[in-house]
Parts: C-alpha cells; structure tokens; sequence
C-alpha cells in the first residue's frame, strides 16, 4: 500500500544504465543539482537542489548493475521513505523499475489530517523518529 | 465533499504534477507555470478544477493568490503518493534524456 511505482526502458547498456543511476556526476543531470553518494552499503546519500532543498539518508543494499536501496527523509512532507532501484534487460536497452514507499504509516482518508502542514505532513517528529530507528 | 470530483481531478497526469509541486511548496499559477511545461493559462485552468474538487486553497496575497494543498479530500497516503509520483515523472524524463545524449 502506497508504494509509488514508475518503469522506463534506457536506450543503453545494464552497465551505462548503472553509472546513470549510481555515479554523482550522472545523478546531478537528473536527480537533484547535487548529490553524495557511493553505491555501498550503510554509506550516507546527499541530495540538494539550488532552492535550497537538501534530503539525507543512507545506501542500505547494493547488488552491482542490477538494484540499489536507500532510504531518505524529506523535511518538506515529514515523510522518510525507501526508494529502490531495479536493473534489467530489456528488448532495446535496460529496464529501471523506481519503488518508493513511505516508512511512516499515513492515513489512507480523514482521521490524522489535522497534523497536515504544508512543511511536515501529518507525522509527529516523534513518529518520525522512531520509524528512521527501526528502519 | 464529492468523490467524483477528486477522482477526476487526480486522474489527469498534469494536475497531479501541480499537486506534486503544491505539496512541497504553495505557489502562485505564474510560480507553477515556469516550473512545468505548460502555460499560465492551462495552469489556472487545472487549478479551478483542483479548487472545485476542494483539493487547493487559494489565498490573495497582494497582487497574487498563492494556493495551498489541501490534501483532506483525497487522504493523507494519496496526497504523498501523488506527490512523490510526480516527482519522479520529472527525474525519470530527465534521465531519458540524458540517456540518450550518451
């Protein structure tokens, strides 16, 4: 439930599809204006964009060319959430399939939308903090 | 509130962008405008529609009505789906692209 799920065919090798998806200088094309990040487990991940927007989290699984895992807080909805990475062949090129899920339970209608507030959406900070330890 | 309403206002792919883009920030129609490829004109029209299905809040402030998300109608998992959707509509159009140049 609430699992966000895109799927593209890249025109390019498993390899090249890796490097776009795993080496900074690709993902400042089209992830974020910068980003840290080394494809190995339990290494930190930075994310920033020039509105002044910065996300951090941690690379928690790495199989080579094939799937990355790592997991991100998001300080404009209060939501962290994990975001996966799957590589594969596909006629044409390499198939990337995007997860991402919220590790926070959100209210599917009504109830908790009192806590909705533009910057933090509807998770306590403490909420919050207990879902990132017990990630 | 009218479910209709909020099921046809998500089911088109450029009001979930603006409701990508509202649930990081309020913004202005002319705001909206320059951060995705569509007109002024065709934003204020998604933007009605989002109003109608009581899914923004449009507030007057100085020359400008900035709006607000209001995720209520749709729940707070939607609201966050939605908006992460949308995000990566943009990353994943950007990386074509720069598949392609090589």
């Amino acid at each position: 439930m609430s699992t966000v799920r895109r799927e593209i065919v890249l025109p390019v090798e498993r390899e090249r599809a890796w490097a776009l998806l795993t080496e900074p200088g690709e993902l400042r094309e089209w992830l974020a204006d910068d980003v840290e990040l080394e494809p190995e487990e339990g290494a930190p991940l930075r994310v920033a964009w020039a509105t002044g927007e910065a996300r951090e989290g941690v690379v928690e699984e790495v199989e080579e060319r094939r799937r990355l895992r790592f997991r991100w807080d998001d300080d404009a909805t209060g939501v962290p959430s994990r975001v996966e990475w799957t590589l594969d062949d596909a006629p044409g090129g390499t198939r990337v399939v995007v997860e991402e899920r919220p590790l926070v339970p959100l209210e599917v209608r009504g109830v908790a939308l009192v806590h909705w507030r533009p910057r933090a959406v509807g998770i306590t900070a403490l909420a919050r903090a207990a879902a990132l330890a017990h990630a | 509130m009218d479910v209709d309403a909020v099921f046809a206002a998500l089911a088109d792919p450029t009001r979930r962008a603006v409701i990508g883009r509202l649930a990081r920030e309020p913004a202005s129609a002319s705001r909206l405008a320059e951060k995705l490829p569509i007109s002024r004109q065709a934003i204020a029209k998604h933007l009605a529609a989002l109003d109608r299905a009581g899914l923004v809040a449009a507030r007057r402030e100085g020359r400008e009505t900035r709006y607000t998300l209001d995720p209520a109608p749709m729940g707070e998992a939607m609201a966050w789906m939605a908006g992460v959707g949308a995000q990566w509509d943009e990353r994943l159009a950007r990386l074509a692209r720069r598949a392609r140049v090589g």
